[in-house]
């Protein structure tokens, strides 16, 4: 494979970062120019992750910041993993963005470019640093511009939402803060490196505490139930794309935190059954929920929930296989449900009602739009040759294989309740005469396209599952074997 | 390129480009679909005893796909019944919306049927078992707006029963490593019983939903009856055929019914097998039952397929020679008749618009074709000589008598019998007495339907003069493939314990019978004069309006008071009170989000509170 060149990783953060904050300078230049902004850093940010993947499988990349070796210094650590990561938020903010240049049509728009950037530039710098103390700086920008995006239509029904999700937000930051604060005071380190060479000497009463702290905290962001409240709020009040973005990212960055958390950093084995009872409670409790919810986001949301779910299933078996096939979990999720909330959106925004119950004949009168959430749905169903059928097979198979046959009928059992939900909206859509007062828009280029990309690409792992999988393995190896990545940034000293 | 992946190849490649080519002409789209069936059928059945292998290896599974006998055996049928379907179609389907879209669904479900067929690991036939459900879908909703219910339940049926067959897939690959066909077929006798009895439990939900095995075929009924008619030929046809294979894999491939040695056995079946067999025999004496009662042509039929595959499971299982001889034979003949059937009552609904048998009546005369096809096809399904049917249910009646099984033979002879009662409303309601007005004027239909039903017909006449031709294959998929000493035959003679059977000498007296009686009839009729078909029964009356007149109406009144206590209980209304009390119990799952920013940060609290409490599980 030809490698491209690339350039110093840590431009994937400071780029988003930068921009972020010349937003509101550029639109004095011009009232266009804010909307192109994310497109530029995003497909940047793209090219440099897909750049840095076969350098970053063969070892990981340690960058240094500001010439302070590891472990006194904050580095990035870009191992296959992170980078994948890193290449799904990309991808996902990138097509978002494609969408947002038509849809955003509530102002101050440059504000809600900005706060786009700062997400991103959050969620990537999550799944890229090599320090837990900047983990927990990233999230908290991440959180910090979740917060104010989901308010941003400013009702009542956001503030609402963005105040719940703040109030368990903060609450999660603040025990992810005691448990790294915890961990320092005992290992006197931040890298995660060294902590996860340094743990085994701590008293395991007061790692144990940390980890308990760490989990809960990022349990929050990754959508573990009971901890999951914020969650179908902020997504069905927050603008479509902002939804897209919560199911694509943030959830990914946090599911990230987790698995960095149980994989590298503590060495527990117990609590690889709690997160695997974890998934499968929240998968169950999620579909059961999201039968009969009435407004499509909501919907969504659980649907959202119930996949996270499955990923920690998979997390939790902690099999090579498994893990790379909640990993596959995860890129798909991250395909399926942007794309699923993209279509939504344009459904909601044509019928005027988020009420499903409103979007009947929506296939009659928009044809466009109601292929591609067919198409999601489908794809999130795990039929075949789309990518979900692929990860949730290998997620099953491995689940038989670790001997947990019940758990696995369990988990089929919440995809057929998935099927039940996803197809009655389908049902809607194609099935029931539409309503009279509809407007007949057209949808934007920039959405169909959006919409393309993210429908050819599920199609695309559907078809080539190999392909998705070569670069997962060594991934879900990063997270098994968590000498490799020790090494790679204590060998910098 | 491996003649088994062009095959596929051609198969899908076909149905993509028929939907976007289509969009230029409705013409190219019947085209495409019509040479690449054509073209991959040539491929497919050049490949006879070739047993031609392609292997990969996809997301970590072997994948192999091979033309076996008894692949080649399933797909030649599908390929056979899916060119009909599409000739059907061309007519049927002409200036109807979304052409398109209906192409490409009937492509890819051919294309998915092929894919099963030609599997030859777990994996790939769980795949396409799934591409063949979900487009299968896609055509039972065609008519969008009355089909979202039984599109709904067709669907979820399915995939429990898909998801079952994972479930077991899984349990036999973290016991064998391997998904491949071969490996299990030597591993399964190493496996325990415990786990013998789970997996086949989980194949049986499996397949019995495709096979439409009671009591897992509530969806059938819907499902056929609101999917377009040519479809829901090749979905009786084809479709269904499917859960049958499965359940031959299931016996004989991985050879599960022939490894007695774990199980108990009764009159020389292994239990497995004796339980399919007795589900088999329910299946067709409740289905034939219900069929009787009903008043829709194509629910009729529905049930009447839905019985009829009940025999075939019933031959599957006796586990024998001739049992499974006969199943086959039966599976064949199924396919052909019921084809016939469904494509003559689609043509009644396309000349006239209704499939109740209370508005219809007297069409003889005005679709004879169709009435000889229909009159064709109830032969076959009831067993009489000189057709092809007689050979099947013999066989079947035979194994039964061979393994001593009284009981199974009654049941099965009782609903054998009482099949006869709906093939004759069938066809009565239809075609015979008096005709409605309005439907005075209809012609018979386009050549391009008429040619498909009749070569069918020619084909259940030729398979009754010589059902050597197919036992001889038959015997052959069983003696390659399952080692299973074939059934005697020779030629036209059938020979069994109990006698034999000339076939060739029964077609040929029936036929210079009934040629005979057809010239003499005609030569009398040409001499008679025609009157007007009126009703005379009420003798010069002028009858009043709440008189019924049509003999359709309340056909079968007495026994349908008969048989109405067995009836009230039904399996569909179970399922759906179950799924709707689940879904209340699901429903309480919402009030966990109260959608109350406090009570959310209390759960945080106390599960963290809980977390402490426990931690020493997380160690």
């Amino acid at each position: 494979m030809n490698t491209l060149p690339y350039f110093d990783p840590a431009l994937m953060i400071a780029l988003p970062l930068l921009a972020a904050f010349l937003i509101p300078l550029l639109k004095r230049a011009s009232e266009r120019i804010p909307k192109f902004v994310p497109l530029l850093i995003l497909g940047f940010n793209l090219y440099e992750s897909i750049a840095l993947l076969p350098h970053s499988l063969q070892k990981p990349i340690v960058v240094i910041i500001a010439a302070w070796q590891p472990p006194l210094g904050i580095n990035l650590t870009i191992g296959p993993l992170g980078n994948i990561l890193a290449l799904i938020i990309s991808l996902v903010g990138f097509v978002v963005a494609v969408y947002n240049i038509k849809f955003v049509l509530e102002e101050p728009g440059e504000k809600y470019y900005m706060l786009f950037l700062l997400m991103i530039t959050g969620a990537t710098g999550m799944v890229l640093t090599g320090d837990l103390f900047n983990l927990f700086v990233f999230l908290e920008i991440t959180s910090i511009s979740a917060y104010a995006l989901t308010a941003f239509i400013r009702d009542r029904n956001g503030a609402e939402a963005a105040f719940k999700y703040l109030l368990i937000g903060s609450i999660s930051s603040t025990m992810i803060l005691l448990g790294i604060a915890l961990i320092y005071a005992s290992t006197g380190t931040l890298n995660m490196a060294d902590i996860a060479q340094k743990i085994g000497q701590v008293d395991s009463r007061i790692t144990l505490a940390a980890l308990i702290l760490m989990i809960v905290g990022f349990g929050v962001e990754s959508e573990i139930f009971p901890l999951n409240g914020w969650a179908p709020d902020a997504y069905s009040q927050a603008p479509t794309p902002v939804g897209a973005v919560f199911g694509g990212i943030v959830v990914k960055a946090g599911v990230y935190g987790l698995a960095r958390v149980i994989y590298t950093i503590f060495s527990f084995q117990g609590v690889f059954h709690f997160i695997l009872i974890m998934g499968i409670i929240t998968l169950l409790m999620a579909e059961m929920s999201a039968l009969r919810q009435k407004q499509i986001k909501r919907m969504l949301a659980f649907s959202s929930i119930g996949q996270m779910g499955l990923v920690l299933i998979a997390l939790g078996l902690a099999t090579q296989n498994a893990v790379a096939g909640g990993l596959f979990q995860m890129f798909n999720h991250a395909l399926i449900k942007p794309l699923l909330f993209l279509s939504a959106g344009y459904l909601v925004y044509y019928s005027g009602s988020k009420d499903i119950g409103d979007l009947d004949g929506m296939g009659k009168i928009k044809p466009v739009t109601s292929f591609f959430f067919a198409f999601g749905a489908f794809a999130l169903m795990g039929l075949p040759p789309l990518n979900g059928f692929w990860s949730k097979l290998i997620i099953i198979s491995e689940t038989v294989k670790s001997g947990y046959i019940v758990l696995a009928a369990l988990a089929l059992t919440g995809s057929i309740i998935e099927a039940v939900y996803y197809l009655r909206v389908v049902g809607r859509l194609y099935f029931k005469s539409p309503e009279e007062h509809v407007k007949t828009k057209y949808v934007h280029a920039s959405a169909v396209v959006a919409m393309s990309i993210l429908a050819g690409l599920a199609l695309f792992a559907g078809l080539f599952p190999d392909v998705i999988l070569h670069y997962l393995q060594p991934a879900a190896r990063e997270l098994m074997d968590k000498t490799q990545y020790i090494q790679a940034v204590i060998a910098i000293k | 390129m491996k003649p088994v992946a062009l095959v596929l190849l051609i198969l899908f490649g076909s149905s993509i480009l028929s939907y976007t080519l289509g969009k230029v002409h409705s013409l190219i789209e019947n085209t495409i679909a019509l040479i690449a069936l054509l073209w991959a059928g040539t491929v497919f059945a050049m490949q006879y005893g070739v047993s031609d292998t392609f292997s990969f290896s996809m997301a970590g599974f072997d994948i192999v796909w091979r033309i076996s006998i008894l692949s080649w055996f399933f797909g030649m049928m599908a390929f056979i019944i899916g060119l009909g379907v599409v000739i059907y179609s061309m007519a049927f389907m002409k200036d109807k919306e979304r052409i398109g879209y209906y192409c490409f669904a009937l492509c890819i479900t051919i294309a998915g049927t092929i894919g099963i067929v030609v599997s030859a690991d777990l994996i790939s036939f769980f795949f396409f078992w799934e591409i063949m459900t979900w487009s299968s879908f896609l055509m039972v909703i065609y008519y969008r707006y009355e089909a979202q219910k039984a599109g709904i339940k067709y669907f979820v049926m399915s995939l429990i029963g898909a998801y079952s067959m994972l479930l077991a897939i899984f349990l036999i690959y973290s016991h064998t490593h391997s998904t491949r066909f071969d490996v299990l077929t030597v591993m399964w006798e190493n496996f325990s019983s415990g786990l013998q009895i789970a997996l086949l439990s989980l194949f049986f939900v499996g397949f019995g939903v495709k096979a439409a095995i009671m009591p897992l075929h509530t969806w059938a009924p819907d499902a056929y009856r609101i999917s377009p008619s040519p479809f829901t030929a090749f979905f009786s046809g084809i479709l269904s055929k499917m859960g049958i294979f499965g359940l031959i894999l299931l016996f004989y491939v991985f050879s599960a019914g022939s490894l007695a040695a774990h199980f108990v056995t009764v009159n020389g079946v292994a239990l497995p097998g004796y339980l399919l067999a007795w589900f088999g025999a329910l299946t067709a004496l409740i289905a034939t039952i219900i069929a009787i009662v009903q008043d829709d042509a194509k629910r009729l039929l529905a049930y009447s397929s839905v019985a009829q595959l009940g025999y075939i499971a019933l031959g599957i299982g006796l586990s024998s020679s001739l049992g499974l001889a006969g199943a086959m034979f039966h599976a064949v003949n199924h396919t052909i008749f019921k084809v016939m059937l469904f494509m003559a009552v689609g043509a009644v609904i396309y000349r006239t618009g209704t499939y109740k048998f209370s508005e219809l009546g007297g069409l003889i005369t005005r679709m004879p074709y169709t009435f000889f096809v229909v009159l064709l096809g109830i032969i076959t399904l009831a067993g009489i000589p000189p057709l092809s049917g007689f050979v099947g249910k013999w066989m079947l009646y035979e194994a039964l008598l061979q393994q001593k099984m009284v009981f199974l033979a009654i049941v099965t002879f009782a609903a054998s019998t009482a099949a006869f009662l709906y093939c004759y409303r069938l066809i009565f309601t239809i075609f015979l007495g008096q005709r409605p007005e309005r439907f005075d004027h209809i012609k018979e239909v386009p050549w391009s339907m008429r040619a498909p039903m009749l070569l069918l017909s020619l084909l259940t006449i030729y398979l009754g003069m010589y059902p050597y031709h197919l036992i001889d294959l038959i015997g052959k998929v069983e003696s390659t493939l399952f080692g299973i000493v074939p059934v005697d035959m020779s030629q036209s003679v059938l020979f069994s314990r109990m006698g034999s059977v000339n076939t060739l000498t029964v077609m040929n007296i029936v036929g210079v019978v009934f040629v005979l009686v057809f010239v003499l009839f005609n030569t009398l009729y040409k001499r008679s004069r025609k009157v007007v078909l009126k009703d005379i029964h009420t003798s010069g009356e002028v009858p009043g309006p709440h008189i019924n007149l049509h003999y359709a109406v309340d056909f079968y009144q007495p026994f349908s008071r008969g048989v109405s206590a067995i009836l009230k209980r039904s399996a569909d209304r179970l399922y759906a009170a179950i799924g709707e009390n689940l879904e209340n119990l699901f429903d309480l799952m919402r009030y966990i989000y109260t959608g109350n920013g406090q009570t959310y940060a209390m759960y945080v609290v106390i599960f963290l509170a809980l977390l402490f409490v426990f931690s020493q599980w997380l160690v």
